[in-house]
């Protein structure tokens, strides 16, 4: 933009100045300039050409202003203004200088020229033509005479009389020729000159006529000369008729005036002639001198409305860049006047913005680094994390709380917690005691609930705390929570582990020597006693030795859930263990029936085969007690290969057809010693989740959706993604 | 004045040259207006040339104002991609002006400052008009049975009037050259 003001600037500028060098030497040549009047035409043309260069260059300009008017780009209806008002305030007073002046050129030209001017000149030249025609017709006589003379000569001295007698008339030359202007004797003062001045063919024909002639001519390179030419008298009419032409010089001074009336003359009367070219021309020049001082002016207009707005269309072009986000804008400061300085502190403005903006985005990476580490931190924390704003609203949470509470937070962010409780049934407890915490305004809590649902109880542990804003008033709250419903299992199991193998070991003990003494007491007296005590001592003993039988079977089995037998890993292929339990059980009971689906392509698991055996028996066993009063037996025994969380798992549901599962009990029956059946030791489940925990699974029961019967729920991790749990182990 | 027309100054040439001429100008070529002839070498033009002056230019020769007229002769070889190639190139220069005090026209001749006297413009233009064995160019500039195009005209220099009479003498039809070019061949 500044490259094509420079160049509008420098061509505008040498228009200008060569218009105007062009007008002065117009003015020059007008002045009568020898040197500029020679090209008085060609300056005419040149102020035409630099006119009409700068018609085209306004015209350029308004096409261009036209333009960026209709494309409303900024600063153009300013431009607009601008440009009239300097071109109205510049063109109206050479308007009228243009009127004013060709007013007085019509005056003082006019006033160059006066009639009594015009008629003393006249006069003049009149009174001059009279001084030398007395002269003129005195020297007419003296040819007469002179021709009379020449008449009576002998032709043979005609030569020397001419001489002498031209030399006594003091003529410049004398000349007698024919009439036909053939030269018969000439003298001259001029002896240079060979041939004399003829008369031309006007004069002779004159003289043929019979008229004397007598004039003021110019001939060669003299001054004014009189003619006077006249016949010779006849003396024979066989001679051929003669005349005689004498040249008399005038006065040195009467030339010299003659000369300057005449001149003065032809001036006058010239001038007078070009009164109205001379009018037309200045009115040219003036004409053009107006032009060009108006188109100058408007030009100038142009130039001086874009230089101004052009600070000012920056200015606009730099907050529209600012208002799109492009700090980096930085506008060319015109000057130091007050645009200069309001641009200077528009540049200032970007800089700070920039430098805030700078800092503002390097804090938003440092907060984000900061989230992302926090997120990060989060994500990996194995307790559940959930955040509200201070109106109890769901701001944060992590995947563990996701996990944890089996809910998808992602659909529940920004709701209230009030409206959790509501939309969250089975998770009403947990919202109510945030809740209620919330609302006692503690600073810190903790709290330990216990979530019943279909597949179980979940033990929660939940922390909460106040955020404080920077103003000190609470902006949000935390709520940390763990789930504490393996910890507190595992510390029950292992209670339960240390009192079965004490009571075994207390139990056992004495076992034996009861049996062995009830024995013994059968064998010593049951031969010796009647029969009415026999058969009592035969039932006693009987019954004793079956309880000690039964008790000792019981501490076996407590024994065995006590001991932990040493694990035996190896790659198992599930499908296997499942037929053989369902082969088992398919024959041992006639009226059951248990159905397979196990998937074609199990993934691999690694497993100790006895143990896994023995959870599929167990599980088994409960299903078919489950429908003891049943009419019939209808387990489903299915497989496959599932992801959880991108964790490649086997899953195995046993399902029964029985009466289903309290709720109550559902999470408990997995401890030692609970049982819904009539018989049982109550340790079958508790097995069962011991070994499934030894093999990294996990294992549930839960009602069928259709409330028909149970389900055994079993999911073993595949072997790959034991490797890869191994893997990182070892790293 | 029979030689004044109304309202054209008009300086045409009347150079009527015979067609059968044309080959015939081997040494000389004469017609009734223009005679160009061979003599020791040198080629001579005789011609007459027609210049009439329109009224508003007489008026201004009555006003004192000078004309200047020029009769301009050109010996051209035809050239068919560039322009012509000139071989030799005259002008005669003449100022006319008229003296109120003798009432007389002056022709001078501005190529050797002779004046000649005149109580009438006739005759003042008869001095210009008549071109009288002009000097035009050695024999041997000409290459023999080569065409060469002669040319000739005459013509009012409006450069020569004073400058506030030269735009209108340039727009306006008073002041109108009729100034187009007599041509004939030439061959030597």
């Amino acid at each position: 933009m500044n490259r094509g003001s420079d160049l509008m600037l420098l061509i505008g500028s040498s228009l200008f100045f060569f218009m105007l060098a062009s007008l002065v030497m117009m003015s020059q040549a007008l002045q009568n300039s020898e040197f500029f009047n020679s090209y008085y035409s060609i300056l005419i043309i040149l102020n035409g050409l630099g006119l009409i260069s700068l018609i085209i260059l306004i015209i350029f300009n308004i096409k261009r202003l036209i333009r960026q008017f209709k494309n409303k780009i900024i600063g153009s209806r300013m431009t607009v203004r601008m440009v009239m008002l300097f071109s109205i305030l510049s063109v109206t007073p050479v308007l009228i200088v243009y009127y004013f002046s060709l007013d007085f050129l019509h005056r003082g030209i006019d006033s160059w020229f006066d009639l009594r001017v015009e008629q003393a000149l006249d006069d003049s030249l009149e009174l001059s033509r009279l001084a030398l025609d007395v002269r003129m017709r005195e020297l007419l006589n003296m040819t007469e005479k002179v021709a009379t003379e020449l008449n009576e000569s002998n032709e043979s001295e005609l030569p020397f009389i001419v001489d002498q007698i031209r030399e006594r008339i003091n003529a410049y030359e004398l000349t007698l020729l024919t009439r036909k202007g053939v030269v018969i004797a000439s003298s001259s003062i001029d002896t240079e000159s060979l041939i004399p001045v003829t008369p031309d063919k006007n004069i002779l024909l004159q003289l043929s006529q019979g008229n004397n002639y007598i004039g003021l001519d110019v001939i060669k390179d003299t001054n004014l000369l009189i003619r006077v030419v006249t016949n010779l008298p006849t003396k024979n009419i066989d001679k051929e008729a003669r005349l005689i032409q004498t040249l008399f010089p005038i006065s040195e001074r009467m030339n010299q005036l003659a000369e300057s009336v005449q001149s003065s003359y032809i001036e006058y009367k010239e001038l007078s002639y070009l009164r109205e070219q001379l009018k037309i021309s200045f009115i040219i020049i003036l004409t053009l001198v107006l032009l060009f001082s108006m188109f100058s002016a408007v030009w100038a207009a142009f130039y001086s409305a874009r230089k101004l707005s052009e600070p000012v269309m920056n200015l606009a072009e730099g907050t529209k860049a600012i208002a799109a986000g492009d700090y980096s804008t930085r506008l060319p400061v015109p000057g130091n006047d007050e645009l200069g300085f309001l641009v200077s502190s528009f540049n200032d403005m970007t800089d700070r913005i920039s430098e805030a903006r700078d800092s503002v985005k390097q804090s938003q990476l440092e907060a984000e680094s900061q989230r992302n580490f926090l997120e990060t931190i989060l994500s990996r924390l194995s307790s559940g994390v959930i955040v509200l704003d201070g109106n109890g609203n769901l701001e944060k949470y992590n995947t563990s709380a996701n996990q944890i509470l089996n809910i998808n937070f992602d659909i529940l962010e920004k709701k209230n917690i009030r409206i959790l409780i509501k939309e969250l049934p089975y998770l009403t407890d947990f919202f109510e005691c945030i809740s209620s915490n919330i609302q006692e305004q503690l600073d810190e809590w903790h709290e330990q609930i216990t979530l019943s649902n279909k597949t179980g109880n979940l033990t929660l542990m939940i922390n909460g705390a106040v955020l404080l804003g920077s103003d000190g008033e609470t902006s949000g709250y935390v709520i940390v929570f763990d789930e504490i419903t393996a910890l507190i299992r595992g510390q029950r199991d292992a209670a339960w582990s240390e009192m079965a193998q004490h009571l075994a070991h207390e139990i056992k003990n004495p076992l034996t020597p009861i049996q062995l003494a009830a024995e013994r007491l059968r064998h010593k007296y049951l031969s010796t006693m009647n029969a009415e005590d026999v058969e009592m001592l035969d039932r006693m003993t009987n019954t004793i030795i079956q309880q000690v039988d039964t008790l000792k079977e019981m501490v076996n089995n407590f024994s065995d859930y006590a001991r932990s037998p040493e694990f035996n890993p190896e790659d198992i292929r599930i499908e296997h263990l499942i037929q053989e339990g369902h082969d088992l059980f398919s024959n041992m009971e006639d009226k059951s029936e248990i159905k397979m689906d196990v998937d074609d392509e199990l993934p691999l698991i690694r497993g100790d085969e006895k143990k896994l055996r023995q959870v599929f028996n167990n599980l088994l066993t409960n299903a078919i007690d489950a429908n003891e009063m049943g009419a019939g037996h209808h387990l489903t025994i299915s497989a496959k290969g599932i992801d959880v969380n991108n964790i490649h798992m086997v899953e195995i549901r046993v399902r029964d057809n029985g009466p289903g599962i309290e709720v109550g009990v559902v999470n408990k029956l997995f401890e030692p010693y609970i049982t819904t059946k009539q018989k049982g030791t109550g340790l079958g489940l508790a097995i069962v989740k011991k070994i499934i925990d030894e093999h990294s699974g996990t294992v549930w029961l839960e009602n069928n959706n259709d409330n028909n019967g149970a389900c055994a729920v079993i999911r073993l991790p595949a072997i790959d993604q034991l490797i890869q749990t191994t893997k990182s182990r070892i790293i | 004045m029979s030689f004044i027309t109304n309202n054209i100054i008009t300086f045409s040439i009347i150079l009527i040259l015979s067609c059968i001429n044309y080959s015939s100008i081997a040494n000389t070529a004469k017609t009734d207006s223009i005679r160009i002839y061979l003599d020791k070498n040198t080629y001579y033009l005789d011609a007459l040339c027609d210049i009439e002056l329109s009224e508003e230019a007489y008026r201004a020769l009555r006003h004192g104002v000078s004309l200047e007229i020029h009769i301009h002769f050109q010996l051209r070889s035809k050239r068919y991609w560039v322009w012509d190639k000139i071989i030799s190139e005259k002008i005669l220069l003449y100022k006319l002006e008229h003296k109120p005090l003798t009432e007389n026209f002056l022709a001078t001749d501005l190529s050797n400052g002779l004046r000649h006297s005149y109580d009438n413009l006739e005759a003042a233009l008869n001095h210009i008009k008549t071109i009288s064995k002009m000097s035009l160019f050695n024999q041997d500039h000409l290459i023999e049975d080569k065409v060469y195009i002669a040319r000739i005209r005459a013509y009012l220099d409006i450069e020569s009037l004073p400058s506030p009479m030269r735009p209108q003498a340039y727009f306006s039809s008073n002041w109108k050259l009729s100034n187009k070019w007599y041509s004939w061949k030439l061959i030597r």
